[in-house]
């Protein structure tokens, strides 16, 4: 124990506090001694049985108590604590005692504490004795007692601390276990809020569908009725060309029945005249185009038969839909039609059609014939330029106001051909209106000869009243000068019925000629012969051949009429033996030419001049326009000249 | 329209009258000649020929004139515009129909058809003449 010179200073001081310094223990956590100071065993008294190193139990009996509290108090709450004075019987003496115990270092939370034993003075015996003897018994029994009890009490402390250990752990097992459930709870929430959207979700995918259902089923049953309800033969082939649907007028095509989906279409006969119905079938499958046929039924029904590829919704080939669609009226229309336009075409009318706004559409072979354009040519053309329209005693707007109102017009229209030739035509117009367009459908008869005709005759008439009116007024000048020189009726009845006759003969002949002219040969025949029908040798007749207007014809006939009266009343036709020569010859000039007529009577008895003009003589030598008439009265008969200057017109003597 | 007047009772005269008569027929101009000299009329004509008729047509000592409108191949018409220019009226003795032209350029003259009574004839004739004067009377009165 002697110090030796290594030792410092401070390990001199340390010790000198420590021998100053009242004993202590150094306890840990557990209560059990780390290290004891030199005179600390003074205050232990280990109990018998296995020795513990636990400072409360190796303590004396009195102390254990007071010093398990302070124990706590400092690693429980970190405070020291002095103890009151206990009194403790060291060798039969009693002493107090006071713990002092502190936290062994400042720390918050002390793993060792140091207690100290602090000796306050040995107690007055005396002091003691006066109640010593009585009670010490008692006092000895009840601190007996004490110390059991303070012993259960410290089990029952340590059980307590052992089960509220226990109790603690549980605690935060059942904490741990609560935040566990917690957290599963919270995942529960989330899980339960995914399940809801989910349900949501499906919820509406549901609807959806249940209205996509609805959908379907009802363009289902829209496609049901339309299979029932169509006109139109529809069937559908797999690619197997195995039946797959059809509408109800297959049924009359094909031999075959609802029962009979599924089966391959070439295992049914049908109506068709239509062979290449499979061929045509397979080819659209493999070519994908659609193919369109019409096609004639054994019944005489015609068909537009048309075979597609049938498409998926989402554009795959699943089979073929053959469609039979009855065309058989349209078929009967169209060739109606087509013998309508031959028929129109082989009309001789001319029919043609040409749009209100527009040129000509339509130009049948009677146009052709008419106007002298090509179809070609016409077509296209406006209707009015190409014929150069022009409408007599109307106007194009009268007529098309009639057609605006009546929707056609009829009536006369003049138009030219392609060669120049102008036409009266008769024109039928109807105005239809097809499809927004105004068409108008227009037949003409050609009318210009007809016209032609018309106004000829309508000349031709005028003519012949003129004439017949003026030779009215000829017979009337004639009877009336007929009547001044008649000396009776007798007489009168004689010359006016011989005047008329000539005339009318006069008139035959220019009637025969169509009033061009009568022939001097057939006129002086006329007029002789019905005086000399006893013979032909009576009278001569010679000279060329001519032709002499009407205006002169007449007159001259009359002329010969009145000189052959005369001879059979006083000339040589009065006479068997007498006769008549009666020639005439042409002299041409530069610009003119004279005919000039011999009237010569032989044989009959001596003549002489008349003794007054009476009409006759007037009617010689005036009657005849332009002439020159001049009368020899010989003994051996009549000789009468005409000079006539004839119009050059009627030079056709050569011709004939 | 170019009808005569009603046939009077006893035919009017036209004594002093000078009447050219233009007709190319000769036995009608014959016997218009023959009417109109008994009614007293002196007669011109009858000429046959336009040309003939327009050399005594500037006469100024006419009173009428009795006009064929054909003559040949020409209408009186040359000699129906001189007679106008002399104010000397004049009828048309004609067989032709309702539809000639010379109506139109003549509206207002007075036609006969062929064949006429004389009396017809004679009684236009002196209605031409009395004519003027009623005219004149009424450019008087206004």
């Amino acid at each position: 124990m002697s110090p030796t010179a290594a030792l410092g200073e401070a390990t001199l001081h340390r010790r000198a506090i420590e021998q100053v310094a009242p004993p202590s223990i150094l306890v840990d956590e557990s209560h059990r001694i780390v290290h004891l100071s030199n005179n600390a065993g003074r205050y232990l008294l280990p109990p018998g049985g296995p020795l513990s190193d636990d400072v409360v139990d190796l303590a004396r009996p009195e102390l254990r108590f007071e010093l398990r509290s302070c124990l706590h108090r400092v690693f429980e709450q970190n405070q020291s604590t002095l103890s009151l004075p206990i009194m403790v019987q060291f060798n039969g003496h009693g002493n107090r005692v006071h713990l002092f115990v502190r936290p062994a270092s400042d720390s918050v939370s002390p793993r060792h504490a140091l207690v100290m034993f602090i000796e306050g003075g040995a107690v007055d015996e005396s002091v003691l004795s006066g109640d010593s003897q009585i009670s010490d018994d008692t006092v000895r029994r009840l601190s007996q007692e004490l110390e059991l009890t303070q012993s259960r009490l410290r089990t029952v402390r340590e059980e307590s601390d052992a089960a509220n250990e226990d109790l603690r752990a549980a605690n935060e097992e059942l904490q741990s276990i609560n935040e566990e459930y917690r957290s599963t709870a919270e995942e529960l929430e989330t899980s339960k809020e995914e399940l809801q959207s989910i349900n949501e979700e499906l919820q509406t995918v549901n609807t959806e569908l249940k209205l996509k259902l609805e959908a379907i089923s009802r363009a289902h049953s829209d496609l049901q009725n339309l299979m029932a309800a169509t006109d139109i033969g529809t069937l559908f082939l797999d690619t197997g060309l195995r039946i797959k649907r059809f509408t109800d007028r297959v049924t009359e095509l094909f031999a075959i029945k609802l029962a009979d989906e599924g089966r391959p279409i070439s295992d049914f006969s049908h109506q068709l005249e239509y062979g290449d119905l499979i061929k045509d079938a397979r080819m659209v499958l493999s070519d994908l185009a659609p193919i369109r046929r019409e096609v004639r039924s054994r019944n005489g029904h015609w068909f537009d038969t048309r075979l597609r590829p049938y498409r998926t919704v989402d554009d795959k080939i699943d089979g073929v839909v053959v469609t039979f669609l009855d065309i058989t009226d349209r078929r009967q229309m169209e060739e109606a039609l087509r013998q309508e336009k031959r028929l129109v075409d082989l009309s001789r009318e001319p029919i043609f059609v040409w749009d209100f706004d527009g040129g000509i559409l339509e130009w049948n072979r009677g146009s052709e014939e008419l106007y002298g354009y090509s179809r070609q040519e016409a077509i296209g053309q406006r209707k009015d330029r190409l014929l150069g329209t022009m409408v007599p005693g109307s106007s194009f707007d009268d007529i098309k106001k009639a057609l605006f109102e009546s929707g056609n017009w009829s009536g006369e229209l003049r138009q030219r051909t392609k060669d120049g030739r102008d036409l009266t035509v008769e024109s039928r117009i109807e105005l239809v209106p097809l499809d927004g367009r105004r068409l108008v459908f227009e037949s003409t008869r050609d009318i210009t000869e007809r016209k032609h005709w018309d106004e000829r005759q309508r000349l031709l008439l005028g003519e012949l009243t003129h004439r017949v009116k003026n030779t009215l007024a000829v017979i009337q000048a004639i009877a009336r000068q007929t009547l001044r020189s008649s000396s009776s009726n007798e007489d009168f009845i004689e010359h006016f019925d011989g005047r008329l006759a000539a005339l009318s003969r006069t008139h035959g002949l220019l009637v025969e000629s169509d009033w061009r002219g009568a022939s001097l040969a057939a006129l002086a025949r006329q007029e002789l012969e019905p005086y000399t029908s006893d013979s032909s040798e009576r009278f001569k007749i010679e000279g060329p051949s001519i032709i002499l207007p009407a205006d002169l014809a007449t007159p001259v006939g009359l002329v010969l009429h009145e000189l052959a009266t005369n001879s059979t009343k006083y000339g040589s036709l009065s006479r068997r033996t007498g006769t008549v020569n009666l020639s005439w010859t042409l002299n041409r000039g530069n610009d003119s030419q004279v005919l000039n007529v011999l009237w010569e009577e032989r044989g009959g008895p001596a003549v002489e001049s008349p003794k007054r003009a009476g009409f006759g003589s007037v009617l010689i030598e005036s009657s005849i326009p332009g002439a020159k008439v001049q009368r020899e009265f010989r003994p051996a008969g009549l000789i009468c000249r005409i000079e006539l200057p004839l119009p050059r017109a009627t030079d056709n003597g050569k011709s004939q | 329209m170019g009808r005569a007047n009603e046939v009077a009772s006893t035919p009017p005269r036209l004594d002093g009258a000078r009447v050219l008569v233009v007709e190319d027929d000769f036995f009608i101009g014959l016997e218009l000649a023959d009417v109109l000299s008994d009614a007293g009329a002196e007669v011109v004509g009858p000429m046959q020929t336009v040309q003939a008729a327009l050399a005594v047509a500037d006469d100024r000592t006419l009173s009428a004139a009795v006009l064929d409108i054909r003559i040949g191949n020409e209408t009186v018409e040359p000699v129906a515009r001189r007679l106008a220019e002399h104010e000397v009226p004049f009828i048309f003795y004609t067989g032709q129909s309702g539809s000639d032209p010379i109506r139109t350029i003549w509206p207002g003259c007075k036609i006969l058809a062929k064949p006429a009574l004389p009396a017809s004839l004679l009684t236009a004739v002196a209605g031409l003449m009395k004519k003027p004067r009623r005219e004149q009377r009424s450019a008087k009165r206004s």
